[in-house]
């Protein structure tokens, strides 16, 4: 744990993570601490690392409100969890404060109290004959901005009564005299909500089905274009004092038109309307979609030309999934696109290709790594956590998945986002069998695989490599 | 399950939002680690709820993800989580003109996500071993580079 190397004519033999971190014992610890004893360079080093630790550790957290959270929990825990844990029978507090530590001693100084206590009982020991001498490197003041809106810091004030930096962990409920610490929601902080899809409401019986002439002009409706009432001014009376039958025929139109005016509801105007002649096509219309059309047909024929098409059919599954795990919104399409229906379902039938391991049980398949430097090939890095290697089975069911098969292994907790290679489109989330596990490979293209496996050796665990080749 | 969320929430939001050092984005990372989570514990026995350290490795996996360069034809879809109140503007004002949030953004991205997670989440060392995979024994001597360097880039940037 200890360093034996000099740095520019400064020692540092002591690895002052060791001393803060309290990872010491022994024999290493009582050098460490003769060794602190003499040292001032060491000192002053574990002395500055201690500030840097307890700045990182007085960081304000910003808080996150009771709504938040609960729409947080709503995006994060899909339905069928959520049913099972049930609903909410606790209030979450709205900002967690540090518990008013009163069991707590009052340390000789603020701010060293909240990590490991090695060095200030070394201090103790050091200075205890020379008790007007105080530590050499003492903590400055640090000036420090106000934090309206998050979680109050600890300053770091000498004069300040003696209190620890807030050690409390985030697991402890928050007691009351923090609730008014809680800002209110600034309202230019909110951003605005995204409309959330209205259901499909049941048309009122009111309502009818309407045809629509999508050609027909916007009717110039006498109604509308006459004149108020109270406006109104009589006109003339006719030259004709005889009225012919064509004015008792546009009488009783208008006396028709007037009474289902009134008849039917507004909403019902255009039904009775009467068609009007096909006037002037509208030439702007045409034209604009004859253009939109024009650049549709010219922006595949680009896509086609780049090959790009044939890579967003071949994303389109692992697209879906990216959605799914981005979560945005849990919306029904979202969880429709989650179904484990992406990925086939290793048949019986599907040809075996390779069969390795040792058989060992028990196992944890914690990551997936991929990438290689070599062009030629993508490799896969399947890190097992264990005594040895269970029994792998890789199957391929079709031309564009590889199925890999961990006997007795748990495979859920190996991250499988963002493995995107120009063979792989993507991996799809650790499905467990019982006590196997399933990984399932979404391929580019077809490739050619070979596979081995590698025992643990120094900070490597248990590895699959497969490394996949065009086909 | 539902207990572990909401006492963890908070914890990796806040967690996230240092690494990234994107308050805006932290939210969309945080429930997708989350629910990566939840969907895998359908197949874990009954009753064995959320680890908290499973929760951070695949958070801190998904922040790697995404702050990854990528090609203009590969970019993923940013994802974004609108919260209820949540970033308040002067929480994402205050993670700007923070000097130490400055200086660790500087930091490559392991040793930004080992400091927070020893300093600020307070993990302890088998826990910091399994969320950002490196052996125990050399968990020390990271963390001493990790903060040796995050001390200098601190001391260069705070006047």
């Amino acid at each position: 744990m200890t360093t034996s190397s000099f740095e520019r004519d400064r020692c540092t033999r002591i690895s002052p993570s060791a001393v803060l971190d309290d990872r010491l014992d022994g024999k290493d610890l009582e050098w460490a601490r003769d060794h602190l004893r003499r040292c001032e360079t060491c000192r002053e080093r574990v002395e500055d690392f201690r500030e840097m630790l307890l700045r990182v550790g007085r960081l304000p957290s910003a808080v996150v409100g009771p709504a938040a959270m609960d729409e947080a929990f709503a995006l994060s825990i899909p339905d069928r969890l959520r049913a099972e844990a049930g609903s909410r029978s606790y209030d979450v507090a709205p900002a967690p404060p540090a518990p008013a530590p009163t069991e707590l001693p009052s340390p000789a100084r603020p701010g060293i109290s909240s990590v490991p206590d090695l060095l200030t009982e070394l201090e103790r020991e050091i200075f205890r004959d020379e008790p007007g001498q105080d530590h050499p490197t003492r903590l400055s003041p640090m000036p420090e901005p106000l934090y309206p809106t998050m979680a109050e810091p600890q300053e770091l004030d000498a004069e300040k009564p003696v209190e620890p930096v807030p050690t409390h962990s985030f697991y402890e409920p928050a007691p009351d005299e923090a609730a008014p610490l809680e800002p209110e929601p600034t309202e230019a902080a909110i951003e605005p909500e995204v409309a959330a899809p209205q259901p499909v409401e049941a048309w009122p019986a009111s309502l009818r089905e309407v045809p629509v002439d999508s050609h027909r002009e916007v009717e110039n409706n006498d109604w509308a274009a006459q004149a108020d009432p109270d406006r109104w001014e009589p006109q003339p009376e006719s030259v004709h004092a005889e009225p012919s039958r064509w004015d008792a025929i546009v009488a009783e139109t208008a006396e028709h038109q007037v009474e289902e005016q009134h008849i039917h509801p507004f909403d019902q105007v255009s039904e009775v309307a009467a068609p009007v002649s096909a006037g002037k096509p509208d030439n702007a219309m045409r034209i604009a979609v004859g253009l939109g059309a024009a650049a549709c047909v010219l922006l595949a024929a680009v896509l086609y030309e780049g090959g790009l098409i044939s890579k967003v059919l071949n994303r389109s599954t692992s697209a879906a999934k990216v959605v799914a795990t981005a979560g945005v919104r849990p919306t029904p399409t979202l969880r429709a696109s989650i179904s484990p229906s992406l990925s086939p379902t290793p048949a019986a039938t599907a040809p075996v290709l390779f069969t390795l391991g040792n058989g060992v049980g028990g196992e944890t398949m914690f990551r997936i790594r991929s990438g290689t430097a070599v062009a030629a090939y993508t490799r896969l890095v399947f890190d097992m956590h264990g005594t040895g290697l269970p029994t792998m089975v890789i199957s391929q069911p079709d031309a564009l998945h590889l199925v890999v098969t961990f006997k007795d292994t748990n495979v859920t907790s190996a991250a499988v986002n963002g493995i995107s290679t120009r063979r792989v489109a993507a991996i799809e989330p650790g499905v467990q069998q019982g006590p196997d596990g399933i990984m399932t490979i979404d391929l580019a293209r077809q490739v050619q695989v070979k596979a081995t496996t590698l025992n643990a050796t120094g900070g490597y665990a248990w590895r699959l490599v497969m490394d996949l080749y065009d086909g | 399950m539902e207990r572990e969320f909401y006492s963890d929430f908070p914890l990796v939001l806040n967690y996230v939002a240092r690494l990234m050092d994107d308050i805006d984005g932290a939210a969309a990372v945080t429930c997708a680690a989350f629910r990566q989570i939840a969907d895998g514990l359908r197949h874990r026995p009954a009753g064995e709820g959320m680890r908290r350290a499973d929760v951070l490795r695949i958070a801190t996996e998904l922040s790697r993800q995404s702050l990854r360069p990528r090609r203009w034809f590969r970019r993923n879809r940013s994802l974004q989580v609108t919260l209820a109140g949540f970033p308040q503007a002067e929480a994402r004002r205050t993670l700007r003109r923070d000097t130490v949030q400055r200086a660790l953004s500087a930091l490559p991205f392991e040793a930004r996500a080992m400091i927070l997670l020893r300093d600020f989440v307070k993990l302890s060392y088998d826990e910091l071993a399994e969320v950002v995979d490196v052996a125990p024994r050399k968990l020390v001597h990271a963390l001493d580079r990790s903060r040796a360097e995050f001390g200098e880039i601190y001391d260069y940037i705070k006047f």
